[in-house]
């Protein structure tokens, strides 16, 4: 298999593996609000009818660093598949 | 005894080390004048001799491979420089906006829901300086890909 094209599929599984991860911090963190315990500071919400509040949140670093690194990656293979591109009698690989 | 090769072709070989008077008896018995120095390789032309001795082939052809730059294979009708160029600027574009509208909901006076107020702007902050400094790099390598490849020619 060419080196550009394992570029490609490292990068896209790292990219999808840390959007999951994202996917799943943020959801985890929606789906648990806490009671509201006072008006000061936090932004109040209504769910359920219910006035609930949540903490601030940032995604994890290393989920981050996932998604940044497939991204680097994937520009790799992309640059590597143009390095290697040439016409059709005579291609490198 | 050396070859007529080994000398200094550039002097009489008469006078240097390793003449055999008797076996280069076809030689020209005279004085040579000094002959002018001459480059090995001029340009893409080729030369045939120096001063007067003949120069071979062979020698003409090692010293233009050595000294002759090959062309490598040209960029042009290369799709995927095209690609570069479009996902460099799509990069850097999505990181500058991705800035923008992260600061934007975060300072907004009001928000609907939890995550339009807290995750959707954290994510945005955290991708933004990730898909910027991509971005970039790639619209940098691109532009050195583009001048390593350049040839007169193109």
């Amino acid at each position: 298999m060419r080196p550009s094209r394992i570029g490609a599929f490292v990068g896209g599984g790292l990219l999808l593996l840390g959007g999951a991860l994202l996917g799943v911090s943020a959801a985890e963190y929606l789906s648990s609000p806490q009671p509201l315990d006072s008006f000061s500071g936090n932004v109040v919400f209504t769910v359920n009818g219910r006035l609930v509040q949540y903490p601030s949140w940032a995604p994890d670093a290393p989920t981050v660093l996932l998604v940044g690194a497939g991204l680097v990656v994937l520009a790799v293979s992309l640059i590597l598949t143009a390095l290697a591109w040439g016409p059709r009698r005579d291609r490198v690989y | 005894m050396a070859s007529d090769q080994s000398f200094d072709p550039r002097f009489d070989p008469t006078f240097q080390r390793g003449f055999d008077a008797m076996a280069a008896g076809s030689m020209a018995a005279g004085p040579l004048e000094a002959a002018p120095v001459l480059p090995i390789v001029e340009g893409s032309g080729r030369v045939e001799q120096v001063g007067r001795v003949p120069v071979e082939r062979a020698v003409v052809e090692r010293a233009e491979a050595l000294f002759v730059r090959e062309p490598g294979p040209s960029l042009r009708g290369n799709p995927w420089i095209r690609v570069l160029w479009m996902t460099a600027l799509l990069l850097a574009a999505a990181g500058a906006a991705a800035q923008y509208f992260a600061q934007r909901i975060t300072y907004a006076p009001t928000a609907p829901t939890a995550a339009i107020e807290y995750v959707v702007p954290a994510m945005l902050s955290a991708l933004s300086p990730w898909l910027f400094a991509v971005g970039l790099a790639t619209g940098v390598a691109t532009m050195v890909i583009h001048a390593l490849r350049w040839y007169p020619g193109d």
